[in-house]
């Protein structure tokens, strides 16, 4: 049914309660005659829910900051729980047995304390460059894994015997597509940051084939550029998303993640 | 530094009734209160038991909390004796599977997931606030949900689900001024001359303007929601 001003007005009234008994009992009997007045009523409830959900969810992300900002949402309730029955016994230090021996130990136990601490330092400094390097590492070898020089063709739309004529590749795809190579090109010549902001713009223009593909580069390009948060919440997004031309790339490689951590 | 004056749960040490109507009555503190014990029961919750990141462990609170709100304020959820945030944590719970299911993941411990797809859900958790709830709830979804809400039962067309990830799609692309037209239609429900207002138009203009913002989210959505 083509949405009209009146059939608007009418359907935001009965959505939203506002019609008199009688209104409301003609309008039903109208949808039960219409089937495409049914249908656009529908279409106009799950769009009416679909925003009053988003409202709510923004209101509990604005809540949530408000909490946090106040200290009420403690970090406590993040950790391991532990058994509080048994508290753990603090440990016993034996201390000198006269001042006189702690001060003839003192420099010892300073020069000690110095080493000690040089090496701890020097080990954390270490573990937290080998950490990530190791992380790079399985950043590097996910993408290598998942990345494809050559995008998936477009589908073929199959004949319509009804069809007088096909309808000709418009100028925005061909430009999508030479752009979508373009950037898969920067991609591949380790170029992340020509790659993210091209493929970004692509994404998010005409949806298509071709925009679609460049989403999934786009999480293939923040794992490149060693943003694998955020080629996570890329690849979340497509996994979502039936039909999508990466859809399945886009779940085993979420699996990747999850299990290289 | 919190202090018991400012921690809304202080004003309801008990999930019953007036804690409920609270709610009903949008009172802030219930809001605040529900969000607090909802997050400190189902962030470990889901954080514990797979290994998702807490910021996706948070989208799923807030869906959950989200999903509850609509429930309560179209009578879809009624209060009948047992602790709300038991109510909600299985509601977060019951996404927090699909989202695992969705994307693929692993839980970390084998009994949860016997017990995840379980229509009746035990609360046996170490966790105290699990607990407590365990003692006053049964966790019983149908029990809460009102299923005999003439809103529902009168309904002409059957009940199609919302795909929310279509409309926030559709959303986040119509334009500010479209947006804000929209959930001043939509969602508050108010008049053309309050709508228009909002965008500094009059109200015929914002008639104009309703309409084509209101043809273009469904266009959008449509689309969106085939894909």
């Amino acid at each position: 049914m083509e949405l009209s001003e009146k059939v608007l007005e009418q359907i935001g009234a009965y959505l939203s309660d506002r019609m008199t008994s009688a209104e409301k009992a003609n309008f039903e009997n109208r949808m039960r005659n219409d089937e495409s007045l049914r249908q656009e009523v529908a279409t106009q409830r799950e769009i009416k829910q679909g925003l009053a959900f988003l409202a709510q969810k923004q209101r509990f992300k604005t809540l949530h900051t408000d909490l946090e900002k106040r200290g009420l949402l403690k970090d406590v309730a993040l950790k391991p729980e532990t058994d509080e029955s048994q508290p753990a016994e603090p440990p016993i230090i034996a201390l000198p047995t006269s001042r006189t021996e702690l001060r003839t130990n003192w420099s010892y136990f300073s020069a000690a304390a110095s080493v000690l601490l040089l090496a701890g330092l020097s080990w954390a400094l270490f573990q937290n460059w080998s950490d990530k390097q190791a992380l790079m590492a399985q950043n590097e070898k996910s993408f290598e894994l998942y990345f494809s020089p050559v995008p998936k063709p477009q589908p073929v739309i199959p004949i319509d015997p009804d069809r007088v004529a096909a309808p000709a590749e418009s100028a925005q795809t061909r430009s999508d597509s030479v752009r979508l190579t373009e950037a898969i090109d920067a991609l591949q010549q380790s170029d992340t940051r020509l790659a993210i902001n091209q493929l970004t713009s692509i994404s998010q223009g005409k949806p298509g084939h071709w925009s679609a593909s460049a989403h999934w580069y786009l999480a293939l390009a923040y794992l490149k550029a060693q943003q694998r948060e955020e080629a996570r919440k890329v690849a979340r997004q497509l996994a979502g998303q039936n039909g999508h031309p990466y859809q399945e790339e886009a779940r085993e490689l979420i699996e990747h993640i999850q299990q290289n951590p | 530094m919190a202090t018991d004056l400012d921690t809304p749960c202080a004003h309801f040490d008990q999930e019953n009734l007036a804690f409920y109507e609270a709610l009903l009555a949008d009172q802030t503190q219930a809001w605040e209160c529900l969000y607090i014990r909802s997050y400190r029961v189902f962030i470990p919750y889901a954080s514990q038991r797979s290994s998702i990141s807490t910021d996706d462990a948070l989208d799923i609170l807030q869906d959950g909390l989200a999903e509850f709100a609509l429930k309560l304020k179209n009578g879809k959820y009624v209060f009948q004796g047992k602790a709300v945030t038991a109510y909600v944590f299985t509601v977060c719970r019951n996404r927090w599977v699909n989202f695992l299911k969705k994307n693929r993941i692993r839980k970390l411990d084998a009994s949860t997931e016997a017990v995840a797809e379980e229509d009746e859900f035990v609360w046996n958790e170490p966790n105290p606030f699990l607990s407590t709830y365990l003692e006053k709830s049964g966790d019983d979804i149908p029990e809460n949900e009102n299923r005999e809400n003439p809103a529902e039962r009168d309904a002409v067309w059957e009940d199609i689900e919302t795909d929310w990830e279509a409309v926030g799609r559709a959303f986040a692309e119509v334009g500010e001024d479209c947006r804000t037209m929209l959930h001043c239609f939509y969602v508050e429900e108010k008049s053309l001359g309050e709508c228009g207002s909002r965008i500094g138009l009059q109200e015929n203009s914002a008639k104009v303007k309703r309409f084509r913002c209101a043809q273009r989210m469904k266009a959008l959505y449509t689309q969106y929601k085939r894909e």
